[in-house]
């Protein structure tokens, strides 16, 4: 072994010697290992967005369908004479629950595209 | 609730299960709050940073791949709300400062004890990215590889910057030791 070892192992031995002095130091400037305030302060902030999210899209949707159903009749009691040709023949040619299962399968998308994927179940 | 982080994180991804999420938090919270609080120096921050960062998990949950350790994912998260946080922080203090003449104090836990200030003193003197690799294997415990991921640094940059950011620290403790 040269002199050049025997001062390489000596800085290593003071490096490891460091490694471990410093791990402790932050050892116990850490917080503690267990705190179930913090725990239940942040379960309790979980489902917080999920709810607004949902008081939000349900708050919109019942104001706007309001404002749809007070204005509706004026807004479409014109075209719909023209449209009653139209619509009965749409009606004649694919039949209501034909009509009726698209509108649905239309809400369904629009809940779907709405709601986050994996959050479905925790609704 | 008992169970391994891979079951757990099922739960939460299969039925948004908050029983096992809060055994995540319980089990994961000293690596995120201990990093948070170094990288921060300023506890109630930290802590606030360290709630948001859990919550962000829930919300995202979906987004961890399994690849590497749920530890090293949330100190990712963690390393990013630090980063908004302190941007937002610079913006806040220039505008401040157009306010001010005088310039702003960044605040300490007071009271804090010896040990702990010393150790904050002496992170303080290493660069931004340096402390965020010291602290994240020192404090959050991650390998150099997982503290690579969490910072999306180079695997020999993080590397270097903890070994420098060592070597910092340990010239510091000297010449405090060599002055006392």
């Amino acid at each position: 072994m040269t002199m050049n070892d025997d001062a390489m192992a000596v800085e290593a031995a003071d490096d490891a010697a460091f490694d471990a002095e410093l791990s402790a130091m932050f050892q116990e400037a850490a917080p503690p290992a267990e705190d179930p305030v913090f725990t239940a302060h942040v379960v309790s902030q979980l489902g917080r967005t999920d709810r607004t999210r949902l008081l939000a899209l349900g708050g919109a949707g019942a104001t706007g369908s309001a404002v749809a159903g007070s204005q509706l009749e004026s807004l479409i009691s014109g075209p719909l004479q023209h449209l009653d040709g139209v619509l009965g023949q749409a009606a004649g040619f694919m039949g209501p629950e034909a009509i009726v299962t698209g509108l649905f399968a239309a809400l369904a998308l629009g809940v779907a595209w709405i709601i986050p994927k994996g959050r479905l179940t925790a609704i | 609730m008992t169970g391994d982080d891979a079951e757990l994180i099922a739960l939460v991804l299969a039925a948004g299960d908050q029983r096992a999420f809060a055994t995540l938090v319980t089990r994961h919270q000293q690596a995120v709050r201990g990093l948070l609080m170094r990288l921060c120096r300023n506890h109630a921050l930290a802590d606030d940073l360290a709630q948001d960062t859990f919550v962000k998990a829930f919300n995202k949950i979906s987004g961890y791949s399994g690849a590497g350790s749920f530890r090293a994912w949330l100190c990712r998260i963690a390393y990013n709300e630090f980063l908004m946080s302190a941007r937002k922080r610079k913006s806040a203090d220039r505008a401040l400062e157009r306010l001010q003449a005088e310039p702003h104090e960044t605040s300490t836990q007071p009271g804090a004890p010896g040990a702990r200030v010393d150790l904050d003193r002496a992170l303080a003197e290493l660069g931004e990215e340096e402390r965020a690799c010291v602290v994240m294997c020192f404090a959050g415990g991650l390998s150099h590889s997982e503290a690579a991921d969490a910072t999306g640094l180079p695997l020999g940059t993080v590397k270097s910057h903890v070994n420098r950011g060592r070597a910092k620290l340990k010239a510091w403790f000297e010449r405090k030791e060599a002055a006392a």
